[in-house]
C-alpha cells in the first residue's frame, strides 16, 4: 500500500467517524432536566396554543417560547402514547410530524400537554407549569381552502387561491393572478366536497377577461353562462344547494370608498343587490321578489342543511336613481336576517321572513352560515352594512335554529372576525380574524362541542412560528373541504379565457355546448 | 520569494486582468458612478429585496430567476451608486475576459480585439436608466461557461455529451435566455473549431431538448406559485428590446464562427480587394507567402512613410488604448439620456431632502421639459424652504400643485410624490391608500417605510411591526426599521416621536368621506380631492402646508372667490407680512366685487387685513395698462409681462393652465 492509498484510507475513517459522531447526536435526542425550578406560571407562547381544543389530525403546533432563555426544552405528552422531547437553543419549538401524528391519535378525546423548560445564562433550569390543550375526538376536514391577497383597494395584482393541508404544511395554488390577471373571488363548495365548486372572476390587469362564474364539476372546469338582460350583473356570492344541482348567488354592484379617517380606510357597500338560482340539470336560472325586491337589498344567500330554506341578509334600499344615496347615509344601511322556503321540485319561492331584524339587534346583519348537522345559523353582526370585513366592529353570532335564540361567541376578538364556514361534520368553524394586527386577516379555529358551545380559537399553524410575524398578506373565505383539489390549474385557466370575447366564436368549445346555459326570467320584469 | 516564483504564481494569471480591459473596466466603473449615477438608477428600479430565504425561494421557479434575484440585489446597491458600479464593472470585465479567452480558444491563437464591441455594447446599454444587469450577469456566466468548455481537455465523447447537458442545465437555469450563447458557442467549438459535425448538431439538440425539458418542468414544480414569498413580488422586469441587447446576444455566435472561419474570411476580402484594385488599374497587393518586406520593397514603401507596425510596442498600445476608449466614450456621451438624468436628479433631490438643489435643478429645466412630478417637486422644495406663496409663479405651474390620478396614470409607482405630500399634510388615510396600490403593484422598501409610517402615526403599532419585521430584512432600510422596532418595543404609541406627534396632530379625528365623494345616479362614485385640504385647514387652523396648497390650487386654477374665502385663514399663519401672490389675487377679486374692500385711513384692507402698498402699487399700474392698451391684446400681454410678469396678475390673465 502506498503513501497516498494511506492518505485516502485516513481521509475515509475520519469522515466516517465524523458521520457517526453527528448520527448519534441527531439520533440520541435529548433528555429533560431532572433539577429545575418551578416557576409556578404558565409560560408564554406564540401563537396562543394554550387551553384549546383541537383536531386529532391537525399538523404540529409549532410555536416561539417567549421567555427569554439559552436553551429550551419542550415536552409533548398526553396519557398514552409516547412524549416528544424537543431541545432548542432558539424559542423557535418546531415539533416533529410523525410522532405528533402518533400522539395525537393515541389520544383523541383525551388531553395532550406541553412542559416547557428554559434554561438561564447561569445553567439553571426552570419549568413552567404545564400548558394543557384537549384532543377533539371528532376530526376537521383536512383541507382549507381560501384565497391569499394583499391589503388591496383598487389594484389587484398578486393574488389566488390556494389551499393548504391541515394535516402537515402542504400549501398549493388552486388558482392565481400568474395564470390569468383577474380578481378571483367567492369561491363555494358542495357540502364541503372538494370536486365540486365554483368561484367568481372579475377583470384585472386581464381586462379582455369577462366577469363570471366558474363551475368545477367532475374534473371539468366550465364558465357558467347566466347573465342576462334581467340580469346584467355577474354572480358573486355563491351557496351550493346540498343536493348540489342548484346554487343560490347574489348580483350585486358594490361600490368602493376611502375613509379620511379611522383605522380601516376602505368601506363597501352595495348600491344594489338581489339574489338569483341556477338549477344545474335544467340549465334555467330563475329569480322571485322573495329574493329580488327592488325595493331592498339581497345578499350573502345559504342554504339551510335540508336545502328547504334559504337564509340571506336582506336591508332596505331606500335611494333610486332620483334620489341617489347619500354618503353619509351609507351607515344606515342595516340589514336583517331572512329566510324563505324553497320548493326545489317546483322550483317555487315561499314569500321570505325575518328571523332576526337589524332593528331588534341594532346591528347589521350578514354571512350567514348553516350547520351541516341543521341546528344552528352561523352568522356576522357589525354596526351596519355588508362587508365585515372592514368593520372592526363585526362578530360571530350563533343562532340555535330551533329555539331561534342567538348569542355572541366567546372567541370573538374586538377585530373584524367574519368569513366564517363549518366542517363537514358540524364540530369545527374556521373564520377570519383581524385580531393579530387588526389589519390583515388570519384563519382561527374553534370547536364547537356537542352543547354548541364553542372554545378558545386557535391560529392555522405554520411550520415556521414566526410566519404571521412578517407575513403581509390576508386570508380571505377560508373554506373547509374534505381532501384536496385536483383540478389542474390549467384547466380552470382554460375555463376562465372561454368567456373572453375577444377570442371569438367558440362554437365547439364546451362551454357553449354546455347545459349551464341559463334561461334566465324575473317574473316580475316590467311590473 | 524570488522574481522566478513571483512569475510563476502571477504568470498564469496575468491573461486575466488584460490592461486594456482592466483599464476599461475601471473607467467604466468610474462613467457609472459619475457620468450615469446609478442613484438615480435607484429611483427607478426600487424593487423590494430581502436578504433572506425565503425571498430567495421566490425566485426559483423559472429560468434566469437567479439572474432576477441578482438584478434586484444590484439594484439595491445602485442605493449608494459606487458598489454596484464596482460590481457591474467586475461582472463586465469576466465578460470581456472571458471573451477574449473563448475566442482564442476557438481561433487557437491569441486574439486580443475581440472584446472591443462587446465593451462598447455594455457602455450603451448602461447609459439609460433601465439597467439591464440580467443580459450581462447571464452573458458573462455563459460566456465563461463556453470558454471553459473551449479549454476543456479532450475525453471520450459520451462523457462529453453528458458534461454538455448538466451544465447546459444548471446555466439555463442560471442564465436564462443568456445560455442561448453559451450552448451555440459550444456547438460552434465541436462542429467547426473541432471538427466534430456529428457531436455540434447533436449539442444544439440537445438544447434545444435542455430549454423545453427544463421549462416543462420548472411549470410543473413552479415553486413561486406555491407562495413562499414574504410579499407578491414585482413581475420580472422585462429588458426592453433594444438593439444593444440584441447585438450583444447575436454578438458572441457571429464572432465565434468569425473567428473560426477568419483565414478564409480573409482570403475571401482579400482576393475580393485585388480584384477591385485589379479592375481600377492599380498594382495588385501581394498573394499570400509573399512577406510583408518583400511587399515593401516590391512596392518601394521600404523605409518610407508612417507604418502602424512600425511603431515602438508600447505606443502602438498607447494608440490602440486611446482608440478603443475612445469609441467607447462617444457611445457613451451620446447615449446617456440628459434630460432623464436631470428629472432623475430633480427627484432624488426631493428624495433626500436637498431643497435648494432641487430649486436650482429646476431652473435649469426648460418650461417644456416640465412633467407633473417636476411641478410637484418644485412646489414641495419652495413649501419646504417657505418660499410657496412668495415664488411658486417663479416656476413654471403647468400642473396643479397636488398631483391627481390622471397625472400619474398607470405607473403607480409614482403615488410616492403625492404620498409624501398627503402624509406631511395630514391626510393619512389617503397616503395610506396611495402606499397601499403602491405595494400591490411594485413593492419596495421605501414603500413599505412609508406604509410602516403611516401605521405608526395611525397608532396601530401591531400592523407597523408586521410591515417591520419584512422590512428589517432590506438592505437600504433595515436599519430604520430595526431602529423603529426597537423604539416600539420601548414604548408602542411612540409618544415621543416628534413627527409622529406632530403629523398626529394634523390629521383628522373624523371622517369626512360623506364631503369629499358621493353617488352618482348610476351608483358610481366621485371624488372632490381639494376638500381633503380644506377639511385639515378646518380642523387644525395652523396647518401651514394645508393652507399653502390648497391656496396654490386655488390660485392655479384662478378661483379667485376661494382664494378670498381662504384669505381668513392667513391669521393662523405665521407669515409676517401677507404674501404679495395672495394679496394681488385678492385685488383681482375685489375688482369685481369692490364693497369687499375697506379704506381705513391710509390703507386699504380686505377682509381685516391690510393690503401692503407695494401690491397696491403694482395693481394700479395694472389698471394704468389696461386703460392704455384698451384691455387686450398682444401690446398689453407684453406690457404687463415686461413689467409685472412676475405677479399673479400676469398669470392671471395670461397662462393657460396646461402650458409653461
Amino acid at each position: 500500500m502506498n503513501k497516498r492509498s494511506q492518505k485516502l484510507i485516513f481521509a475515509a475513517a475520519a469522515l466516517l467517524a465524523l458521520l457517526a459522531f453527528v448520527g448519534w447526536r441527531c439520533l440520541a435526542g435529548v433528555d429533560l432536566p431532572t433539577e429545575y425550578i418551578a416557576t409556578g406560571r404558565l409560560p408564554r407562547i406564540r401563537p396562543d396554543y394554550s387551553q384549546t381544543v383541537i383536531p386529532p389530525n391537525i399538523a404540529p403546533l409549532n410555536f416561539l417560547v417567549e421567555e427569554p432563555a439559552a436553551e429550551y426544552r419542550v415536552r409533548v405528552r398526553g396519557s398514552a402514547g409516547d412524549d416528544i422531547i424537543i431541545g432548542s437553543r432558539t424559542p423557535s419549538i418546531v415539533i416533529p410530524p410523525r410522532p405528533w401524528r402518533e400522539l395525537l391519535g393515541h389520544n383523541r378525546g383525551g388531553r395532550v400537554t406541553l412542559d416547557v423548560y428554559a434554561k438561564d445564562e447561569q445553567g439553571r433550569w426552570s419549568r413552567f407549569d404545564p400548558i394543557a390543550n384537549d384532543v377533539a375526538r371528532e376530526e376537521i376536514d383536512s383541507h382549507l381552502v381560501y384565497r391569499l391577497l394583499g391589503p388591496v383597494c383598487n389594484f389587484y395584482h398578486n393574488m389566488g387561491i390556494y389551499q393548504r393541508n391541515l394535516e402537515n404544511y402542504d400549501e398549493s395554488p388552486i388558482v392565481t393572478s400568474d395564470a390569468v390577471d383577474v380578481c378571483f373571488n367567492c369561491h363555494a363548495f358542495v357540502k364541503n366536497r372538494p370536486d365540486t365548486f365554483s368561484f367568481q372572476v372579475r377583470p384585472g390587469q386581464a381586462k379582455d377577461i369577462k366577469a363570471g362564474m366558474i363551475l368545477v364539476r367532475g374534473g371539468h372546469a366550465l364558465r357558467a353562462k347566466i347573465e342576462s338582460k334581467a340580469a346584467p350583473k355577474p354572480p358573486a356570492y355563491t351557496s351550493w344547494h346540498p343536493a348540489g344541482s342548484v346554487a343560490a348567488f347574489a348580483m350585486i354592484h358594490p361600490e368602493q370608498c376611502f375613509r379620511g379617517a379611522g383605522a380601516e380606510i376602505r368601506d363597501v357597500f352595495d348600491y344594489d343587490s338581489d339574489l338569483g338560482a341556477i338549477n344545474f340539470q335544467t340549465g334555467a336560472a330563475s329569480t322571485s321578489r322573495s329574493i329580488a325586491d327592488p325595493g331592498r337589498l339581497e345578499t350573502f344567500p345559504a342554504w339551510s342543511a335540508d336545502g328547504k330554506i334559504l337564509y340571506f341578509s336582506s336591508a332596505e334600499r331606500f335611494w333610486d336613481r332620483d334620489h341617489p344615496l347619500a354618503m353619509d347615509a351609507v351607515d344606515k344601511i342595516m340589514y336583517d336576517l331572512v329566510c324563505v322556503p324553497y320548493d326545489i321540485e317546483r322550483d317555487v319561492w315561499s314569500e321570505p321572513e325575518t328571523l332576526l331584524s337589524a332593528a331588534q339587534t341594532g346591528m347589521s346583519i350578514s354571512q350567514p352560515r348553516a350547520s351541516p348537522d341543521g341546528r344552528y345559523l352561523l352568522f356576522c353582526m357589525a354596526d351596519y352594512g355588508t362587508f365585515p370585513i372592514y368593520r372592526a366592529s363585526s362578530d360571530l353570532y350563533l343562532m340555535d335554529l330551533k329555539s331561534r335564540k342567538y348569542r355572541r361567541l366567546e372567541c370573538n376578538s374586538p377585530q373584524s372576525d367574519s368569513w366564517h364556514c363549518w366542517s363537514s361534520n358540524s364540530r369545527w368553524i374556521v373564520f377570519s380574524s383581524k385580531r393579530d394586527n387588526g389589519w390583515l386577516a388570519r384563519p382561527y379555529f374553534s370547536y364547537i362541542d356537542a352543547k354548541g358551545r364553542e372554545h378558545k380559537p386557535f391560529i392555522l399553524p405554520q411550520k415556521d412560528p414566526t410566519f404571521y410575524d412578517s407575513w403581509l398578506r390576508t386570508y380571505n373565505v377560508p373554506e373547509l373541504v374534505s381532501g384536496p383539489v385536483t383540478i389542474p390549474q390549467s384547466e380552470l385557466e382554460r375555463a376562465i379565457r372561454s368567456g373572453n370575447p375577444a377570442a371569438g366564436p367558440q362554437k365547439s368549445s364546451p362551454v357553449d355546448d354546455d347545459p349551464y346555459r341559463s334561461n334566465w326570467t324575473r317574473p316580475y320584469d316590467g311590473q | 520569494m524570488s522574481v522566478a516564483v513571483l512569475r510563476r504564481i502571477v504568470g498564469p494569471l496575468l491573461p486575466l486582468f488584460p490592461p486594456r480591459v482592466v483599464l476599461f473596466a475601471l473607467l467604466f466603473a468610474w462613467f457609472l458612478h459619475a457620468a450615469v449615477d446609478l442613484r438615480l438608477v435607484f429611483l427607478v428600479r426600487d424593487v423590494l429585496f430581502l436578504w433572506n430565504a425565503r425571498y430567495l425561494t421566490d425566485l426559483l421557479g423559472q429560468p434566469g430567476s437567479l439572474l432576477q434575484w441578482s438584478d434586484n440585489l444590484l439594484a439595491q446597491m445602485c442605493y449608494l451608486g459606487w458598489p454596484a458600479a464596482i460590481a457591474i464593472a467586475g461582472v463586465t470585465w469576466l465578460l470581456l475576459v472571458s471573451t477574449i479567452g473563448l475566442m482564442s480558444a476557438l481561433a487557437r491563437a491569441k486574439i486580443g480585439g475581440v472584446w472591443l464591441i462587446p465593451a462598447i455594447l455594455v457602455v450603451a446599454l448602461f447609459s439609460g436608466y433601465f439597467f439591464p444587469t440580467p443580459v450581462i450577469v447571464g452573458l458573462a456566466l455563459a460566456i465563461a461557461a463556453a470558454n471553459g468548455w473551449a479549454r476543456m481537455p479532450a475525453c471520450r465523447p459520451w462523457l462529453r455529451f453528458v458534461l454538455f447537458v448538466a451544465v447546459s442545465i444548471v446555466l439555463y437555469y442560471v442564465a436564462g435566455e443568456a445560455y442561448y450563447c453559451f450552448a451555440a458557442c459550444c456547438a460552434i467549438h465541436e462542429a467547426l473549431a473541432e471538427r466534430r459535425w456529428r457531436a455540434g448538431v447533436l449539442f444544439l439538440l440537445a438544447a434545444v431538448v435542455v430549454k423545453f425539458g427544463l421549462d416543462a418542468v420548472l411549470a410543473r414544480v413552479d415553486l413561486a406559485s406555491h407562495n413562499f414569498h414574504v410579499l407578491a413580488l414585482d413581475k420580472p422586469q422585462d429588458v426592453p428590446t433594444n438593439w444593444c441587447a440584441m447585438a450583444l446576444y447575436l454578438y458572441f455566435p457571429t464572432c465565434a464562427l468569425f473567428v473560426v472561419f477568419r483565414q478564409k474570411v480573409f482570403h475571401l476580402i482579400g482576393a475580393l480587394w485585388r480584384r477591385l484594385r485589379r479592375s481600377l488599374g492599380k498594382p495588385s497587393l501581394p498573394e499570400q507567402g509573399e512577406t510583408t518586406s518583400q511587399s515593401r520593397e516590391q512596392h518601394g514603401r521600404a523605409g518610407g512613410g508612417l507604418s502602424w507596425t512600425r511603431l515602438p510596442p508600447l505606443v502602438r498600445w498607447a494608440g490602440g488604448t486611446l482608440l478603443a476608449l475612445s469609441l467607447a466614450a462617444t457611445v457613451g456621451f451620446y447615449r446617456l439620456n440628459r434630460h432623464r438624468k436631470m428629472l432623475l436628479e430633480i427627484e432624488f433631490c426631493t428624495q433626500h431632502g436637498l431643497w435648494d438643489d432641487v430649486l436650482a435643478k429646476a431652473k435649469a429645466l426648460p418650461a417644456a421639459g416640465y412633467s407633473p412630478f417636476v411641478n410637484h417637486d418644485v412646489n414641495f422644495a419652495l413649501y419646504h424652504t417657505d418660499r410657496l406663496p412668495y415664488q411658486m409663479l417663479s416656476y413654471p405651474q403647468v400642473y396643479l400643485p397636488l398631483l391627481g390620478m390622471s397625472d400619474v396614470g398607470e405607473n403607480v409607482a409614482l403615488f410616492r410624490r403625492p404620498f409624501d405630500l398627503l402624509l406631511e399634510v395630514g391626510r393619512v388615510n389617503e397616503a395610506e391608500h396611495l402606499a397601499l396600490e403602491m405595494l400591490e403593484t411594485r413593492p419596495s422598501g421605501s414603500i413599505l417605510k412609508r406604509l410602516a409610517m403611516v401605521k405608526l402615526i395611525k397608532d396601530q403599532p401591531a400592523a407597523a411591526r408586521v410591515i417591520l419585521n419584512v422590512l428589517r430584512d432590506d438592505l437600504v432600510w433595515g436599519h430604520w426599521a430595526k431602529e423603529r422596532l426597537r423604539r416600539l418595543a420601548a414604548d408602542p404609541h411612540l409618544t415621543d416621536d416628534d413627527e409622529v406627534q406632530r403629523i398626529r396632530g394634523l390629521m383628522l379625528s373624523k371622517d369626512d368621506m360623506h364631503l369629499f365623494c358621493g353617488f352618482l345616479p348610476n351608483g358610481n362614485v366621485f371624488f372632490n380631492t381639494g376638500i381633503w385640504l380644506f377639511d385639515l385647514l378646518k380642523r387644525n387652523g395652523e396647518n401651514r402646508m394645508a393652507f399653502e396648497y390648497l391656496m396654490a390650487i386655488c390660485l392655479c386654477k384662478k378661483n379667485l372667490e376661494a382664494v378670498a374665502q381662504l384669505f381668513s385663514y392667513l391669521d393662523g399663519m405665521p407669515y409676517s407680512a401677507t404674501p404679495p401672490i395672495y394679496e394681488e389675487a385678492v385685488l383681482l377679486y375685489a375688482s369685481t366685487h369692490p364693497n369687499e374692500m375697506r379704506e381705513v385711513g391710509a390703507g386699504m384692507f380686505f377682509r381685516g387685513r391690510q393690503i401692503s402698498d407695494s401690491t397696491l402699487k403694482k395693481f394700479r399700474r395694472l389698471q394704468e395698462i389696461a386703460a392704455q392698451c384698451g384691455g387686450a391684446g398682444e401690446k398689453m400681454k407684453a406690457a404687463i409681462a415686461r413689467e409685472l410678469g412676475d405677479t399673479y396678475f400676469y398669470y392671471y390673465y395670461f397662462h393657460t393652465p396646461g402650458k409653461p
